[in-house]
Formats: C-alpha cells, structure tokens, sequence
C-alpha cells in the first residue's frame, strides 16, 4: 500500500486569547467558521494533509489557550514545533503589543531553527481596525518573519499562510527530507529534529498498513 | 492542492458524535432511569449523608430530583453570611475587576452547542457574567481561570438559581478541587495518574511518545464538561459533587481502562493522539 504522507511536522499556535487561533485552524482544516467556537482549555490539535512541491505532508497544528496563567502549561509544546503562527487581531492594539513577549517566549522555549510567521487576523473588521496593516509589516520586518492578514470569517489568505509556513518548515529541512519522496517510509520532523531512534517495534508496525 | 484522504475515519467519529449530541441535546430532558432506582429516590425524604445515599448518588440522580440534591450538597458546604452574594454583586457593579476583560471574552464562548447559551441574547447570560464576577472578587487569588466558565454553566444549567450557582462554583474550587488549581500556574493540574494503575497503557503511550496529561489536562481542569455527553456528564457531577476529585481520577482511570485494548492496538504517534482526543465522546453507558 502507498504511504499516505512523506512527511509529518508540527505547527503551533501563538497570541493572545480571542484572536482567533482555533477559528483559523477550523478554517484551514475543515473550512467551517463558527464565531462562537468555545474557548480552548490547555491545548488541543487537529490534522491536515496538503501537498506542497510535490511532498504530501501532514501537518499536526497545536492550538493553544490564550489567557496568560495557561502559558507554563503551553510553553512545554513549543519545543516539539517545527513551525509557529504568532497571532494577534487586528482590532486589538493589545494583542498586538503582546506580539513581542510572544515571540520572546518562542526565542526562549522554541527549538533553534524553528519558523515563525505573523498573522493579523480578523481582517474582516475594517470597521474595527485599531492595528494598521503597516504596523503588522513592520514588526514582522523586525523579526525577520513573513506577514499575513487573514480572516478566518471571509476565508482570506487562510491556505496561503498555512501553506507557507509549511514551506518554509520544509525548506528549513531540505537536508534531513533529501531523497523523502523515493523513502518507504514517512519522516517525522519531530524525531529527526530530536535526534532519536524510532520506538522499538515502530518497523513492525509500518504506518501505511493500518492508518 | 489539498490531499482529501485520512479523514474517512474521523468522519465516521465526527457523526457519531452528532448523533450523539442531538440525542442529549437537552440538559434536562427525559433521562432513563430504571424504576426501581426512581422509586428509592421518590422515598428519600430529608437528604442526609449517608452510606445509602452515596450509594444512591453514584447510581445517578434523576433528573426531577438533580436540583434538589445538588443545592443541598452545596449548602451544607459554604457557610457565609447571607448577603455575601449580593454585597460581592454590588462590588462587580461599583469597581471593574481586572478579570472583566477575560470574562467577557469567554462569555460568547461557553457551552455554545447547548440551546440556554448558544445565543447571545440568552438570559443565562448576565447570570453567567454575574456569577463568574463575583467569583473573581470573592476569591481574588484565582480571579477569573477560563474553564470557570464552563463549570459555572453547568451549575446554572442545573440548579437555575444565579446563588445557588455562585455556591457549586465555590464549592467546586475551594472545597473539591486541590488547593491552587486554578491559581496562577496552573502547574499542579497535571497529574500522573495512570503509571500505577494501568502499566501496560502506561508502556504503550511511553513507547509512542504520547503525553497524556495533554488530554487529560482538559478533562480535569473543567471536569469533564468539554469530554462527555451531557446525560454521561451529569451523572459524573452527581458523585463529584458529593465526594470529590476522586470521582474524576476514578472515572478518568475507568474510560482508559474501559478502552485500553483499543488503544493498544493503534501503534502510531499521531493515530493515538487523534483517537484520545475523541473517544470520551463515545462513551454512551454511563455505569
């Protein structure tokens, strides 16, 4: 049987509670919006097969709580993150102000080499905008990362963000993902990046042949 | 660009779990409880504690009596002044505490697949508001922890008396919960539960690398209000209510117990994870 991805990474999202995390990641991976989406309790995660440069991954998005007093609990998945969505909305100067501590909190907890892009979502709210798409593109020049303004409401730049993060984790790993498509089995990003052997008994148990 | 294929199975979950919800769509609706355990609660006069009647409880209180119980068990374990609610109300009204903003935040967000919250104009709304309020200022070393809201929901829900309410909510964090649990950390509200009582699960998750605090977390930080179906959900309080968290550990152990050997059979990273983060959702036998 044919593998069904040829590789598996991790991605997380970062911001301040109410920005709209887990509105986007139902957007990228069921294409549903609900304003109304309860708020995320510790962490949860949802599942997504795409395809980029001919590579199928499958990509294992990590939803976070917001509110402050979750963060030591948060702070232990960032280290197994290839990639980071640090979010703010664009109708909350505050949240964009927290940006930074955000991003001081990946610098510190984060693996080196992990790959971060900035969202402004709720792109929708033009009514409501106290952040200027400028200001969003200049911090995000500051920190070296790529810029989106999204909105999980009108489905704007949703897949485009989503999908280049995962571009750019991919390029992150060029070397270790050489000659992936031709491997028998999947790579997971986490183990390559841990630098661990697969459990015992992983190769009885090839993933192709039940998942 | 997008590969549609793995999703076969969660699909399968996802209706499963539809069906599941509109069959206990109502909080309150006619739940099935065999006669004979209708007939030992119709006699049960003055509520006392009791051997019996924890025993009783744990069978899982009819819904026409659920009201009474619940207020009773939370009476006999807050004793403040009588005008404690309204004076720490009057203090909401007159000073904006610094949780609001949360507060507010999550108000829009609390149970919203059940009919008294999903809308915003539903009157439990500003009963939910005011109850987590006044928590914030009655016990200021927690504030406001969202998950609050959520505990404070069922309690309206049940209960419907905004006081009463208030009281279970107390009740739940001071008294049942572990000290500090929902305090500024939250650093104790992850337990290791399972290596003790079920080694070979505990094997199975070390060698595929699951960290189940991860589901579990969810699961006791709210007691259970996001994992099981309602009529399941209720009857758990029932005994929460009454005894304590060990009703929660047990009844975590129990649904992992419950369902080791399928667990055992998934032998991938990503598989189990997905797998545990629905599967309390399919629990539909509460005993």
């Amino acid at each position: 049987m044919a593998k069904q991805y040829d590789v598996l990474f991790r991605l997380l999202l970062l911001g301040d509670s109410g920005v709209g995390k887990t509105c986007l990641l139902c957007r990228f991976t069921d294409n549903e919006f609900h304003p109304a989406h309860i708020s995320t309790i510790g962490v949860d995660f949802k599942m997504k097969t795409i395809e980029v440069d001919g590579i199928k991954v499958r990509i294992q998005i990590w939803d976070t709580a917001g509110q402050e007093r979750y963060q030591t609990i948060t702070k232990q998945y960032y280290r197994r993150a290839q990639g980071i969505f640090l979010v703010y909305d664009i109708s909350s100067e505050r949240s964009y102000q927290h940006v930074m501590k955000w991003a001081s909190d990946v610098d510190e907890y984060a693996p080196d080499g992990v790959q971060k892009i900035l969202i402004g979502n709720k792109a929708d709210e033009e009514h409501k905008r106290q952040v200027a798409k400028e200001q969003g593109l200049q911090l995000a020049r500051e920190y070296g990362m790529d810029f989106y303004e999204t909105s999980a409401c009108s489905n704007l730049n949703i897949k485009e963000s989503f999908t280049r993060l995962t571009e750019l984790v991919l390029q992150a790993h060029r070397k270790e993902l050489a000659g992936l498509r031709a491997a028998a089995a999947p790579a997971d990003l986490a183990r390559l990046d841990e630098d661990e052997l697969p459990p015992a008994g992983a190769e009885e148990a090839p993933k192709a042949c039940w998942c | 660009m997008t590969v549609p294929e793995y999703e076969v199975e969660d699909w399968k979950l996802l209706a499963k779990i539809q069906a599941l919800e509109i069959k206990s769509n109502n909080l309150r609706s006619q739940e099935v409880v065999e006669k004979p355990l209708r007939d030992r609660w119709n006699s049960v006069g003055e509520l006392s504690p009791s051997a019996e009647l924890k025993s009783l409880i744990r069978s899982g209180i009819p819904v026409e009596h659920r009201q009474r119980v619940w207020g009773w068990i939370v009476s006999r374990h807050c004793s403040h002044p009588p005008d404690h609610y309204q004076r720490l109300l009057r203090q909401s009204e007159s000073t904006e505490h610094p949780a609001c903003r949360q507060i507010e935040l999550d108000l829009p967000r609390t149970l919203t697949n059940n009919k008294h919250f999903c809308s915003p104009t539903s009157p439990l709304i500003p009963k939910l508001r005011r109850v987590l309020l006044a928590f914030s200022w009655h016990n200021p070393t927690i504030g406001y922890c969202q998950g609050l809201n959520r505990l404070a929901a069922i309690a309206l829900l049940v209960l419907e008396d905004e006081e009463s309410a208030f009281w279970c909510l107390v009740h739940i964090v001071e008294n049942l919960m572990p000290t500090d649990y929902y305090s500024n950390t939250l650093i104790t509200s992850q337990v290791n539960f399972l290596s003790e009582k079920l080694p070979r699960l505990t094997a199975h998750f070390e060698q595929y690398r699951i960290d189940v605090s991860l589901i579990t977390f969810n699961w006791f930080l709210v007691a259970f209000v996001d994992s099981l179906v309602s009529d399941i959900l209720l009857r758990v309080w029932d005994a929460f209510l009454y005894e304590g968290i060990k009703v929660i550990f047990r009844y975590a152990l129990a649904i992992f117990k419950y369902n080791e050997e399928e667990i055992l059979r998934i032998h991938d990273n990503v598989e189990i994870y997905q797998y545990l983060r629905f599967f309390t959702r399919m629990i539909v036998d509460g005993r």
